[in-house]
């Protein structure tokens, strides 16, 4: 009998229903009885000391049960986490962070002070009550104010505001320099732009004084972390501490870190003896929570009169905001710039420096892609108009310089081992998928009738996974190991917990078709639990494109050695040595004899059930297994975007006709889940490179506050994307899973950049969102140029 | 307090509501349809789309009273009694176009409010795009989501 395998099965997801119904069960969704609300008093300086605080009107108002300022908190709630950043090279500075400024607040939207009523209506009256004075200080709106002497400080004690600095150097870069037929230099700038989850942060705590257990809800991507640090903060036992993150309505990595509104609404629990909830509202959401990706990055390609790379040299400065984040610190995203910027290019000389600089707004924080986006628009966008500059074709140059199958494993410039992959197959499919020497033809003949039309490439290669191994090497002191643990009933059903969170990647479809495909049994009999730290082995959660490397690793590993029992022990049923039975697929069978043979669900009954007494000597009973996977270091997918638009220099509108995105995220689980993951990714690209931007004025004041402020990409902006897949295996990860949460994301903005470019002839774009004035501006210097 | 009476997924619904209470916190707190979403109230995103006397409405921008004597549709109101997916729910997962879910009943409520107006089992990309233009999805990119409409508009109205 054939049985069919799940693993590379288009299975519809196990979690749609609940979703489609309605009946998804989100932090606003949570209530419990004489649950208070909560309403944050938030900073509305930049940058000022805090030197009256008057909230008593704010206290005799109707419904109010409490309110608290930073004063309060001061003593009882410890400091935001923060991890050093211990690499030899580096200068990480550590900052005093309080979930609730105390005396100097540090961005616009900072929490000073929080408020629980009866109803959420009522805390939000009371906030209109409190009377704040301050004393403003000049503010550091900008990098380059930052990097000055002289200047403001957002932390006095560290005497400037580096928050970090880092630099290397790899092979003959002045060499290759010198040497150079061409020498392509810009300052690229990305806009700082943020997650935007459409489900907003939230968390629910309630404190249980008799039996001194603290429960917590929070809208998280790791509930186990989080249970850690709150155990930290305030100052209880993690084994009273139950941490459960429920349905969360998207994360893309602003989830996957400590906020203050955290342990403050636990502590308000705490302190009122009541449950305690606070929903973000979306103004919140754009001031308060954190941002991302706002890079000023001078980079510099050398290449040959062939196209050849001979070196690049790179200086990357970010805008870290105010504090830096845990458990990613916010100096991760520009050292992943740095280091990315080679991509999936055999480049042998490179130089580099970082500097992460404070300034007065929101963290920085790591959203889907991090680095690798801003890297990939460097490099790709450099060789592009190298290209240009030595009038040959641009697929000419990424074709020449991309790292061959024969190279791999590859090291890379800047010290990373990139495991086998189909980076000349990918890009190949792709440059053919999009028609692109067809439709670099028709858009030079479309130029007479002024139709500008572009083609655009990006290819990358993108650090994934991030064992525990990686986070030591680059001095982050904490591990990212995943544990799986696998039970099986007497009914020969399973269920599987493990320790990172699924909120929209599908982890209860994809990781039960792992379980299910090696212990043979069908998909409907296995359960995924995770979220809940009560009910799950510890973990750290899903970002970084980990989970289904990491955790899926760690399922494999478990469901190998559950199997193994089963054949020992329905070998034992069966009469026979282990050795005289083979596995087909859920059933145990003698060798030679397969009418001899014994079902999982069988082995399960008399095994768990009947027959504890009766297992061969030195077999445990039961049927569990917890195992770890923890990957060495990191797994590298890689993909090809192609771009093609048109652009309205009059108007400066962009319009993406269309996209191809070609991708090895090593073997695939459920590739259905994998496109859906990559329509998404290239979705985000799009909003960051056309719309999206968290505008902020020379105060440092926001400017963007609402949706009609920050442009989201819609339906009617997003092109069709056409999506194939290349599987390499990964050798060292078991089952072969390389990631694929972020990849959708990392090359869009480059292709588009790229496409732009093409249909203007090859101008500079210097810096996205590219919003109508800049592409206005970059067609008027393209028309000087060309005059 | 306000009282109204609405009829919400075909029930009468009788409340006390204060003037100043949105649709959507009354329809999530006081009916009980949570599937209603929150995701900006200022009508932008489309999370907290409900069906309103046959038209959509963005019930973060409406206040409760303003749905008295109304008749309304949630998306609890889309699946059978029995809990068998309507053709919209069933198309929206056979082609995997709901991720984290939250926009889901948004654009559920958007499709079936757009669908029930054209009767067409043949509709084109750029229609669907643009029907749907008004609802966020953050995670899906769109794509699985057009050709969602697109199987439920045939699975409707496809006949045989």
């Amino acid at each position: 009998m054939a049985v069919m395998k799940l693993m590379g099965a288009r299975v519809h997801r196990v979690e749609d229903p609940k979703f489609l119904c309605g009946r998804g069960e989100y932090l606003g969704d949570l209530t419990l009885p004489r649950m208070v609300e909560l309403a944050f008093i938030r900073s509305q300086h930049a940058h000022a000391r805090i030197v009256r605080f008057d909230v008593e009107k704010a206290r005799q108002a109707p419904g109010v049960l409490g309110v608290w300022t930073g004063r309060d908190t001061r003593e009882a709630v410890g400091l935001m986490p923060a991890p050093a950043n211990k690499a030899p090279a580096s200068v990480f500075k550590q900052s005093t962070w309080h979930p609730l400024a105390a005396d100097k607040v540090r961005y616009v939207g900072e929490a000073i002070g929080v408020i629980a009523a009866e109803s959420r209506y009522m805390a939000e009256d009371a906030v209109e009550l409190v009377d704040v004075q301050y004393q403003p200080l000049e503010p550091v709106a900008h990098v380059d104010e930052g990097s000055n002497g002289g200047g403001p400080l957002v932390h006095e004690e560290w005497g400037d505001n580096i928050l970090d600095h880092m630099a290397g150097t790899t092979g003959d870069v002045e060499g290759a320099f010198a040497g150079a037929a061409v020498r392509v230099r810009h300052r690229f700038i990305t806009g700082r732009h943020q997650a935007v989850p459409l489900e907003t942060r939230g968390v629910l705590a309630s404190y249980e004084s008799t039996r001194k257990q603290l429960r917590v809800w929070s809208s998280t991507q790791i509930p186990h972390v989080l249970r850690t640090q709150l155990a930290a903060m305030l100052g209880l036992p993690e084994h009273r501490i139950t941490v459960i993150a429920p349905d969360v309505g998207g994360g893309f990595g602003l989830k996957c870190l400590i906020f203050p509104e955290e342990p403050i609404t636990a502590w308000v629990s705490m302190r009122l003896g009541r449950p305690a909830r606070w929903l973000e509202d979306r103004l919140e959401s754009f001031t308060a929570s954190y941002h991302s990706k706002e890079e000023f990055v001078d980079a510099e390609l050398a290449v040959d009169s062939e196209g050849r790379i001979l070196g690049a040299r790179a200086g990357v400065v970010a805008d870290a905001g105010a504090y830096s984040t845990y458990m990613c610190p916010s100096t991760y995203e520009p050292i992943e710039v740095a280091q990315m910027i080679p991509g999936p290019y055999d480049v042998r000389n490179y130089a580099f420096t970082m500097h992460a600089v404070a300034t007065n707004k929101p963290p920085l924080s790591p959203y889907r892609g991090v680095g690798a986006e801003i890297a990939a628009y460097a490099i790709d966008h450099l060789i592009h108009l190298a290209a240009h500059r030595l009038g040959r074709d641009p697929v000419e140059l990424f074709r020449k310089n991309l790292i061959r199958d024969e190279q791999f494993p590859y090291t890379s410039v800047t010290g990373m081992r990139y495991e086998p992959g189909a980076y000349v197959q990918c890009f190949e499919r792709a440059v053919a998928l999009a028609r692109y020497d067809e439709s670099r033809r028709e858009h030079h003949a479309l130029r007479a009738r002024n139709i500008f039309r572009g083609m655009g490439i990006s290819s990358y290669t993108e650090p994934t996974g991030f064992g525990s191994k990686f986070w030591h090497e680059i001095g982050v002191p904490i591990s990212s190991y995943e544990a799986a643990h696998l039970r099986m009933d007497p009914g020969g059903h399973v269920v599987a917990a493990v320790g990172t969170h699924s909120h929209g990647q599908g982890q209860e479809t994809t990781f039960a078709q792992v379980v299910a495909d090696e212990l043979g049994v069908p998909l409907e009999d296995v359960s995924v639990i995770f979220g809940d730290t009560s009910k799950t082995p510890y973990g750290w959660g899903t970002w970084g494109s980990r989970s289904m490397v990491q955790a899926g690793g760690a399922l494999v590993v478990a469901s190998g050695r559950l199997r193994e029992k089963i054949i020992r022990l329905g070998a034992h049923l069966l009469e026979v040595s282990a050795d005289d039975v083979e596995w087909q697929d859920g059933i145990v069978a003698v060798r030679g004899a397969p009418s001899r043979r014994i079902s999982v669900r069988e082995v399960a009954r008399q095994a768990i059930y009947e027959g504890a007494a009766l297992l061969p000597e030195g077999e445990e009973p039961g049927l569990e297994v917890t195992a770890t996977y923890d990957l060495p270091g990191l797994m590298f997918p890689n993909a090809t975007h192609v771009a093609e638009v048109e652009v309205d220099p009059d108007t400066g509108s962009v319009r993406i006709l269309r996209y191809v995105v070609v991708k090895d995220c090593g073997r695939m689980v459920n590739p259905t889940i994998v496109e859906g993951q990559i329509h998404g990714g290239v979705a985000q690209g799009i909003g960051a490179v056309l719309f999206e931007e968290n505008t902020y004025d020379a105060k440092a004041q926001p400017l963007a506050m609402s949706f009609m402020d920050y442009l989201m990409p819609t339906a009617a902006d997003v092109p069709n994307m056409i999506v194939e897949h290349v599987e390499t295996p990964a050798a060292v990860v078991p089952g072969g899973f390389k990631g694929v949460g972020e990849g959708g994301v990392v090359s869009a903005p480059a292709a588009v950049v790229n496409a732009v470019s093409d249909a203007l002839g090859g101008v500079a774009i210097p810096r996205y969102p590219l919003t109508p004035e800049r592409v206005r501006a970059a067609a008027l210097q393209a028309r000087q140029h060309n005059r | 307090m306000t009282e109204i009476r609405a009829r919400i997924n075909g029930k009468e619904v009788r409340a006390h509501v204060e003037p100043r209470t949105l649709a959507s916190d009354f329809l999530r707190h006081t009916v009980g349809t949570k599937g209603v979403h929150v995701g900006c109230e200022h009508g932008v995103c489309g999370a907290c789309t409900i069906v309103l006397d046959g038209t959509t409405a963005r019930s973060c921008l409406l206040f409760a009273v303003q749905l008295d004597g109304a008749e309304v549709m949630t998306v609890e109101g889309l699946a059978a009694r029995d809990g068998a997916l309507h053709p919209i729910q069933a198309a929206f997962r056979e082609c995997h176009a709901l991720q984290c879910g939250f926009c889901t009943p948004g654009f559920l409520m958007s499709v079936y409010a757009f669908l029930n107006e054209e009767k067409r089992a043949e509709l084109d990309e750029a229609e669907i795009r643009s029907a749907i233009s008004g609802n966020l999805c953050r995670c899906t990119g769109y794509k699985n989501i057009v050709q969602a409409v697109q199987r439920a508009a045939r699975s409707l109205y496809g006949g045989a």
